[in-house]
């Protein structure tokens, strides 16, 4: 399939012609099937690539796009930084919008704690310039690589740095968008030409339409423009780098930046003793890593850490049997503050039965990096090359412990862990846990799936997501695209029903590539779905729902 | 190793971006790490880029076209994607060992650009890139009394390179080297007009079997001197004898410094005594072929492998372990250390610095076939040493000098580009 020379020109005319393409060796690099959430399937370019790629420089350039693009029968996609593989378009007829030119931090309002910026600004770039005015950004699980505005807008938005930066369905304010027919709109104060500082509302508010829980995963129109909330920081202006690479950390200790790393003989006493924490506020990151994915952390290679394993060398902190633990990083304004937060901590957690691991500076140095700057998942990718996050649910902290036992029954069945994941001796479940703004709990089972049994991964999808709606422990973030007809409605009555009307009110002529949110019409089988679910989890019919995942998966 | 060995590598890319910004931004002015990006724009032009094009090829989704080939091409194969690709997923990727395979490929399948083709002439015929006749390659020397290595036993043979033997404005600061090796009391001489390329620019570019000749050819005179000791004034010599050589399958068996190592060494010894000052704000500019790419290469054979056992299963692993390669052998700290010994100079270091450095742009082909990128890339570097306060910026690469200072001069830019040997010179009592 290609696209016309008039199209094409159209096209040319809008953004000039060093800035579109239609070659096969150029558009190919828009087509990676990779990253969270993808099928673990070998990589192999995948049959559905752009018809063209454009990279336009300003608001009025994509509208124009979008606008060409509808004017001759196209649909489109748009595309910041291209982490993970929503950034692929999914149907045939589709032009990918490549928004890399727009990377402007336009400002930084340090009265309102807000940074305006466009699509391709990364979060390490905006943490960057944030903190040297005192404060800093949220940062989401895919690192310092990622886009703010691409996650605040279209995707998900927790991150490892959620206690003390939110989550990005609410750092998101004042927004600019170019709708799926190509106009230009500015919701919340920009609309009314008053700043980017205040989303809208009060009430239900026009970005909670648009956005949802887990966002439209770029099916709604281009979002080119937004403020985006930034939070205190008390560290130093500028992270100072230590170590050795590539066991980068940052200088922590006399500048009020400390790292702690507390581990309980339970899991109620993790669960009481985080609750503590976070009521307390001390601390600026919290999060929990299972130790396997730390010992990755602190290994320069795979073979260095399957070396440790072998030795039974690996680091305390990596042990499996101190897994039920959280890591701290505390920041303070004065020694004072630092030191108070060290009592609160040592207090809270000698209260509740645990204890803090003695962690060597280096190792302390590399994870505070890690927690601050959120690059652990491209450094979790190195073992298999590949995580799979069928489990992700944004609730209560009072779920913590329903959760966690979730996802060991998952992990339980030996047939579906073996097999699939990357296993590591002693470790019953892959949870990365934090807490969102110190009240909501997050969590994903971050399952490294081996490739030899690619299909069954899907396999697990199904189980995580059933097990969420059963055990009743939250909503699955995760849910997306034709897993919304099956399992959304365990989010909330019709949820499924009203993402439709959304997307049909917004995008009437299904202009946006609609396939990672939902379709436009939605499918026989989901009809028939409500009758399959309770067979097709029942254990006698394991191998069907293996077939599923592999039909899925093909489909796909 | 063919590019179709590197199947498995392309495959674990995870697109993650890391090829494209370097992992410690200190802002967002100076966070990109490929200059080939920042200019080219599409993916296509990044180092993940690249070989997902070069996978396309592969398995048939794409084949050479104009476009195609200037994204491939546009590169200055500084081997920053390399570096940071291997921050986060060691050597699984190791893009530049695909981009290296990408390169023979073009030269194989015919498509190499039409000025690659003439540096390889020029080097063919004439031993240099330049089309420099050979006979010329000692003329910076005339006049000195320098020993021939080519006759009379050395203990050190002073490898010249092809940028400074061909470039009048580098003689004085050769001559000035050959002067401080004299003081120190250093038996050496030079190859005179028997001096060949290495072979690395060849090797950059594609040309394998014009590389591995140059190669042994330098190789074989080299040894022939008798030399114990090899100290190259050429940043690019170094990578091709620490690196491209090995690659090759060629070894020296000599003990290889960098000028600036050397000259390091000898004010360690005491045999050397450094009288310079300077009131200058000075910023120094890491080479590539100095830096990151002139970390030793450790020839591996082996595979790498996914776990198979119960425990740890699918985890790829590389059988016997692979050498690391984080970017940490290379020369950071000499020419650093040197500029240090300049009294009263105020020394300020860039954002992007030692094994994240960013390219000048004048390397790999890059400047040759794409002028307008390398120019960018310069421009950057530019204005990037100026945002420190500088007013002179400092490096030790011939080729680095050579293009920064085209490239300010074009553009007017406030900051004035010295060779590292040249600004000790001028700051010399």
């Amino acid at each position: 399939m290609t696209i016309s020379n008039e199209a094409y020109a159209a096209l040319e005319a809008v953004v000039g012609r060093r800035y579109v393409s239609k070659d096969p060796g150029i558009i190919v690099g828009y087509a990676w099937n990779t990253s969270t959430g993808a099928n673990p399937q070998e990589k192999e370019i995948p049959s559905v690539l752009p018809l063209a790629v454009v990279l336009p420089s300003t608001t009025e350039e994509v509208a124009a796009v979008v606008k060409t693009c509808n004017k001759y029968g196209l649909r489109h996609r748009a595309h910041s930084v291209g982490w993970s593989s929503f950034h692929n378009v999914s149907q045939n007829n589709t032009v990918t919008i490549d928004l890399r030119r727009m990377n402007q931090i336009h400002e930084i309002d340090e009265r309102n704690m807000v940074a305006v910026i466009s699509p391709f600004v990364t979060a390490g770039q905006l943490m960057a310039e944030a903190m040297k005015r005192g404060m800093t950004c949220h940062v989401v699980g895919a690192g310092p690589t990622h886009s703010p505005l691409a996650s605040a807008t279209s995707g998900w938005g927790g991150g490892i740095g959620s206690a003390s930066t939110g989550h990005n369905a609410r750092n998101l304010l004042a927004l600019e968008w170019v709708t799926p027919e190509g106009e230009i709109v500015r919701i919340g104060s920009a609309g009314s030409g008053l700043g980017w500082a205040v989303a809208d509302g009060p009430g239900p508010g026009f970005r909670g339409v648009l956005r949802g829980v887990s966002g439209a995963v770029g099916s709604m129109g281009i979002y080119t423009k937004i403020g985006y909330k930034l939070y205190p920081w008390y560290g130093p202006k500028q992270l100072e780098p230590t170590g050795r690479h590539p066991q980068l950390g940052i200088k922590i200790g006399d500048n009020n930046v400390r790292f702690f790393h507390a581990v309980w003989p339970t899991w109620d006493g993790a669960k009481e003793g985080a609750f503590e924490i976070n009521r307390s506020g001390v601390a600026q990151v919290m999060m929990r890593m299972p130790p396997s994915n730390i010992g990755w952390t602190l290994t320069e290679t795979n073979t260095d850490y399957v070396q440790l394993v072998d030795s039974d060398a690996l680091p305390e902190i990596a042990r499996p049997e101190n897994g039920r633990a959280w890591s701290l990083v505390t920041t303070a304004y004065c020694k004072e503050q630092d030191a108070y937060n060290e009592r609160v901590i040592r207090k809270i957690v000698d209260d509740t039965g645990g204890r803090l691991l003695d962690v060597p500076q280096e190792y302390c140095e590399v994870l505070a990096r890690a927690l601050v700057t959120s690059c652990y998942v491209p450094r979790v990718m190195r073992p298999t090359g590949f995580i799979g996050t069928g489990f992700g649910v944004l609730e209560s902290f009072h779920l913590y412990t329903r959760t966690v036992k979730a996802t060991e029954e998952v992990w339980a069945d030996q047939d579906v862990a073996k097999k699939n994941f990357c296993v590591i001796e002693g470790e019953t479940e892959q949870n990365w846990m934090w807490t969102t703004e110190r009240r909501h709990f997050w969590t994903e089972n971050i399952e490294i799936p081996n490739k030899r049994t690619k299909w069954a991964m899907m396999r697990t999808y199904f189980l995580n997501e059933h097990v969420i709606e059963r055990q009743k422990v939250g909503i699955s973030a995760m849910c997306l695209g034709p897993m919304v007809d099956m399992f959304g409605p365990g989010s909330g009555p019709d949820v499924n029903s009203y993402m439709r009307q959304i997307k049909n009110t917004f995008d009437p002529n299904d202009r946006g590539d609609s396939f990672w949110y939902i379709s436009a019409k939605s499918a026989f089988v989901n009809r028939l779905w409500p009758v399959i679910k309770p067979v097709i989890f029942s254990r006698p019919f394991r191998p069907l729902l293996n077939n599923l995942g592999r039909h899925t998966a093909k489909t796909k | 190793m063919s590019l179709e060995d590197r199947k498995w590598h392309i495959e674990q890319c995870i697109r993650c971006h890391n090829c494209k910004f370097t992992p410690i931004a200190k802002s967002q002015r100076y966070s990109a790490i490929c200059p080939a990006i920042q200019y080219g724009e599409f993916h296509a032009y990044s180092a993940s880029g690249k070989i997902i094009t070069a996978y396309g090829m592969m398995t048939g989704r794409s084949d050479y076209s104009v476009e195609t080939l200037a994204s491939l091409t546009t590169c200055s194969m500084c081997g920053a994607c390399d570096t940071t690709c291997n921050t986060l997923l060691e050597r699984k990727v190791a893009p530049m060992d695909t981009l290296y395979e990408i390169r023979a490929k073009i030269v194989n399948d015919g498509k190499s650009p039409k000025q690659h083709h003439q540096l390889i002439t020029n080097l063919v015929n004439h031993g240099n890139a330049f089309g420099k006749p050979r006979s010329e390659r000692s003329t910076w020397a005339a006049g000195l009394s320098i020993k021939s290595a080519s006759k009379e036993q050395v203990d050190v043979l002073l490898h010249v390179g092809c940028q400074n033997a061909y470039d009048e404005k580098q003689w004085p600061s050769l001559v000035a080297i050959v002067e401080m090796l004299e003081k120190a009391g250093v038996t050496f001489g030079i190859l005179g007009d028997d001096e060949c390329d290495p072979g690395g620019l060849a090797y950059e570019l594609g040309y394998r079997d014009v590389a591995i000749r140059l190669a042994k050819e330098s190789s074989r005179t080299i040894r022939a001197s008798g030399a114990n000791t090899l100290v190259t004034c050429c940043a690019d010599s170094l990578a091709a004898f620490r690196n491209y050589h090995r690659r090759m399958g060629v070894s020296t068996d000599i003990r290889i410094f960098h000028v600036t190592e050397y000259i390091e060494k000898l004010l360690a010894e005491g045999r050397l005594v450094m009288r310079a000052s300077s009131d200058e704000v000075v910023t120094y500019h890491d080479p590539c072929r100095l830096g990151r790419l002139s970390e030793e290469f450790v020839p591996w054979s082996g595979q790498w492998k996914e776990i198979d056992g119960p425990i740890n299963r699918g985890m790829a692993v590389s059988d016997p372990p692979a050498p690391k390669r984080f970017g940490l052998g290379g020369v950071y700290d000499a020419p650093r250390n040197l500029l240090r010994k300049v009294s009263g100079v105020r020394f300020v270091e860039m954002e992007r610095v030692r094994e994240f450095s960013y390219c000048c742009g004048a390397g790999g082909g890059g400047k040759e076939a794409h002028p307008e990128f390398a120019e960018k890339a310069a421009m950057d570097r530019l204005d990037e040493a100026c945002s420190t306060g500088a007013t002179t910026l400092v490096t030790a690469c011939a080729g680095c000098v050579r293009h920064l200072r085209e490239t300010a001069r074009n553009h007017a830019t406030k900051i004035e580009v010295k060779g590292l040997i040249e600004f000790i010179m001028d700051s010399s009592d």
